[in-house]
């Protein structure tokens, strides 16, 4: 029936002005996968994410779906398409978390099929575990609560791909697992989810692939198994790590900044 | 006897007064006085130089007389007389007797005081002519100035109406003084003329494009309204009088015709025939 | 408090303040028309137009001051404020009194002019991203230079009675308006207000961000030329028959901002009708007191606005606003 989704990224170049970020990259997302977007402050991973979005540059090479590419797509077609956690998303006014949900429905609002919305939101909140919350202000919320609210915000715009800026920033142990759990259940669900971390084990345990942006802007892409290592850690970080497994998973400790 | 141009005005009343008196001894205008008007003195006032009432350019012309207003230029006064120059000044007239006496005043200080009294003779026999007209007819009159502002009692225009025979509306409102006005109650009021002072000059503002409010046009006064220069009544000039002759024109010519009256006259607009 | 309950009580407390409104006369306080011409003629040649045109202003500056607010997400933000109001002022004094005036449009058209000159310079030369008080900053400062100009082109004016107008342009005045005037900005305040009305549901979504907002589908360009036009449409009109009204579009989204969730979008047609009953009870205002009392509108508007400003920047300067 339907085949597998596949967001391509072919020989793509994102940046600003006319002043490349990300160069050249071939890249390849899957449905049905978690990819996480790994590599050090100021690497352009951000970039590459708002590349796809189209709120940076592309200034050459063609991003498609299925074939399509994305930026063909009228402003409300890419955003039902595309959903977007932003970094340090936030609500400026004090406005209820239940709205704040809904908003992620308005790409819809032309042809608005009010149960799908409400079910839409419902699972979202649900996922984000931010429903006992719902009626409350953002405002009177803590950080991580807030980021909770941000995500279902982002859930709830259902689409086929999912982009998600640091989600677990600022979350505690517990809600970061949760929302990597949950970000990978929705996956199963057909779609492809994009994740910038900066934990390299949430990586490990949750993410089927990886890319690894290095300092000099090189693209490390493939299963995260084969890119989390020790000697790629290493370049893109300039830490040495301490590695191990536990039932058969495995784990990676940064533990030393790497001396010249 | 010519003598050299040695008097300074620096009163906009007093350079057009003087212009009729003794406008060979003009050495020096207000600035106002250079502003476009149809005035018939202001070609020459305009070839006069003008100052802006600084002690400085008293000190650079050297006039043997200085006159100013009443309440104009408190500051140059006291400097003027501190350094000793001859400064005069004429009070401002709240009626015509007091007019009268302003020009004979400024005739003895200019030594002209022959032409003084033929202004004071012309003046009085020019409204006394149009008042022996306009009387008969009970002509109920208010001026209303820019932003709605009247002449109430003790106040020159009220002064000036009644010497053309017309009474004041606002005075009999109970206006003391100078008083302000709204469209309504120039409705209710009814008034049988209103007199508008208005610019020629320099397109509309608010404070007078008020009174095109279609309100009033609707109103139907026994007489259209009528626009006059607001130069001509700024100072008890010969334009006074002008502008009162435009004012006797336009009651007799719609005297005779009231069906025009729906249509505002703008007397100021076909006035040519007056430059000296 | 429901939306209904809530439009509905604007609606009647406006209805209210028009119907007292037109009977009010100047200096003559409150009373009942009577039949006779003269009250029939000032019913509704003089107060029904001035009432109209107060409506309308406040309408319009509520919704743009709403709009604004949200699109901006700056509480402080306002037609006046930013000083898009006084630049319009000074395109229509620049029409009005330096021989543009042949035909009656050029003016309100000088003062959209204005307006979107007004607000190129803030938006397009400072950012709107530059943080709430810095475009406050911008907008205190395109304030002032415009008024200065306004008062140098009045001076300059060939006009001699131009210079009695400042306080027009300056202060605002719905005193002898006539249903030309309302004819003459019928339509750039139609545009406008659909404009804007129309931006109201993007309006949540600008709470969560440039980038989010684009990711759902807005068009920051599409919104930032609906805003400005919007804005300089309606306002722009009405600034060049009422002049400058400071404040009424900053004090109305806010009493209403903890009565519509805070939900900008919500927010947007009830304060186009606080708007409107605000400036129609100030010019009721007005004309309670006696003729010769040089009151105007924008006192009113700024007495009340003035304080409430200072105190908001207080609390935006503390933490943002949960006010």
């Amino acid at each position: 029936m339907s085949r597998n989704r596949e967001l391509l990224l072919n020989n793509a170049s994102f940046g600003y002005r006319g002043a490349p970020v990300i160069a050249d990259a071939t890249l390849r997302f899957r449905e049905g996968c978690v990819t996480a977007i790994l590599g050090s402050n100021g690497s352009g991973k951000s970039t590459l994410m708002k590349g796809i979005l189209g709120l940076a540059d592309c200034l050459n090479g063609q991003i498609s779906l299925d074939g399509r590419d994305l930026r063909q797509l009228s402003d409300m077609e890419r955003a039902r398409t595309l959903a977007y956690l932003e970094q340090q998303a936030d609500c400026h006014w004090p406005m209820p978390v239940e709205k704040v949900v809904e908003l992620g429905r308005y790409p819809y609002r032309h042809h608005r099929l009010p149960a799908q919305d409400l079910q839409a939101i419902d699972r979202a909140m649900d996922i984000a575990d931010v429903k006992a919350m719902a009626g409350r202000k953002v405002s009177q919320l803590s950080g991580g609560e807030r980021t909770r609210v941000m995500l279902a915000r982002a859930l709830a715009v259902d689409a086929p791909i999912l982009l998600a800026d640091e989600p677990v920033a600022g979350l505690d142990p517990q809600h970061q697992l949760s929302v990597m759990q949950h970000l990978r259940s929705w996956s199963s669900d057909g779609r492809i989810v994009l994740v910038v971390l900066h934990d390299l084990n949430l990586a490990l345990k949750y993410c089927d692939e990886s890319v690894l942006v290095t300092p000099d802007r090189q693209l490390i892409s493939g299963p995260t198994a084969q890119v989390v290592n020790e000697e790629n850690v290493r370049r893109a970080f300039g830490v040495r790590s301490l590695v191990g497994s536990h039932e058969g998973q495995p784990y990676i400790l940064p533990w030393d900044v790497e001396s010249c | 006897m010519a003598r050299a141009a040695d008097v300074m005005s620096v009163n906009q009343c007093v350079d057009q007064m003087v212009g009729y008196l003794a406008p060979d001894r003009l050495s020096s205008v207000t600035w106002l006085s250079h502003e476009q008007t149809n005035l018939e003195i202001f070609p020459l006032l305009k070839a006069i130089p003008a100052n802006h009432g600084e002690i400085e350019e008293v000190m650079n012309l050297q006039p043997a007389m200085i006159i100013g207003g009443q309440f104009g230029a408190p500051g140059l006064k006291s400097l003027v007389k501190k350094f000793g120059y001859d400064w005069h000044e004429l009070s401002l007239p709240q009626d015509l007797d007091a007019l009268y006496r302003n020009w004979e005043q400024l005739g003895a200080w200019l030594g002209q005081e022959s032409r003084a009294h033929d202004m004071v003779t012309r003046l009085q026999t020019g409204l006394g002519d149009i008042q022996k007209n306009l009387a008969p007819l009970n002509i109920q009159a208010m001026v209303v100035n820019a932003n709605g502002w009247v002449a109430g009692n003790d106040n020159f225009q009220d002064a000036y109406l009644r010497a053309l025979g017309l009474s004041n509306i606002a005075a009999e409102r109970g206006i003391q003084g100078w008083g302000q006005v709204s469209l309504e109650q120039l409705i209710y009021w009814q008034p049988d003329l209103i007199i508008v002072p208005d610019s020629l000059f320099g397109g509309q503002a608010r404070a007078t494009q008020w009174m095109d409010h279609p309100a009033l046009k609707k109103v139907h006064s026994r007489y259209p309204m009528v626009k006059v220069d607001a130069g001509w009544l700024s100072c008890g000039t010969p334009a006074l009088l002008r502008a009162a002759k435009e004012i006797q024109r336009h009651i007799l010519q719609h005297e005779n015709n009231p069906s025009a009256s729906v249509f505002i006259h703008h007397v100021v607009n076909k006035e040519s025939d007056h430059v000296t | 408090m429901s939306r209904s309950l809530l439009l509905t009580t604007l609606t009647m407390g406006l209805l209210a303040v028009m119907a007292v409104s037109l009977m009010t006369g100047r200096g003559a306080g409150l009373t009942w028309p009577g039949w006779d011409w003269q009250s029939q003629l000032i019913l509704w040649e003089i107060r029904l137009p001035r009432t109209l045109l107060a409506a309308i202003c406040g309408a319009v500056l509520g919704m743009a001051g709403a709009v604004l607010q949200g699109w901006l997400r700056n509480p402080l933000a306002d037609p006046g404020v930013l000083g898009i109001s006084s630049m319009s002022a000074l395109g229509a004094v620049m029409a009005m009194y330096f021989g543009l005036f042949t035909v009656s449009w050029m003016v309100p058209l000088a003062g959209i002019l204005g307006a979107i000159a007004g607000f190129w310079i803030l938006i397009t030369l400072i950012g709107k991203e530059s943080g709430i008080l810095l475009i406050v900053l911008a907008g205190a400062a395109l304030n002032a230079f415009s008024s200065a100009m306004t008062a140098l082109m009045l001076n300059l004016a060939p006009n001699p009675f131009a210079m009695q107008d400042m306080l027009f342009w300056l202060m605002g005045s719905f005193e002898h308006r006539s249903l030309e005037h309302l004819w003459l900005i019928a339509l750039p305040v139609l545009i406008g207000m659909t404009l804007l009305y129309r931006l109201s549901p993007a309006l949540d979504v600008m709470a969560l961000g440039e980038d989010t907002a684009h990711s759902l589908g807005i068009s920051g360009r599409r919104v930032l030329w609906s805003v400005g036009l919007g804005t300089a449409l309606a306002v722009g009109a009405c600034v060049s028959v009422a002049g400058v009204i400071s404040f009424a579009g900053l004090v109305v989204p806010h009493l209403l901002r903890p009565l519509t969730q805070w939900q900008p979008r919500l927010l947007v047609l009830p304060s186009a009708l606080a708007g409107a009953l605000l400036l129609v009870c100030a010019d009721v205002l007005v004309r309670m007191l006696p003729p010769g009392q040089e009151l105007r509108i924008g006192v009113v508007t700024a007495l009340l606005g003035g304080p409430f400003f200072l105190w908001l920047l207080r609390h935006v300067r503390r933490a943002e606003v949960e006010l």
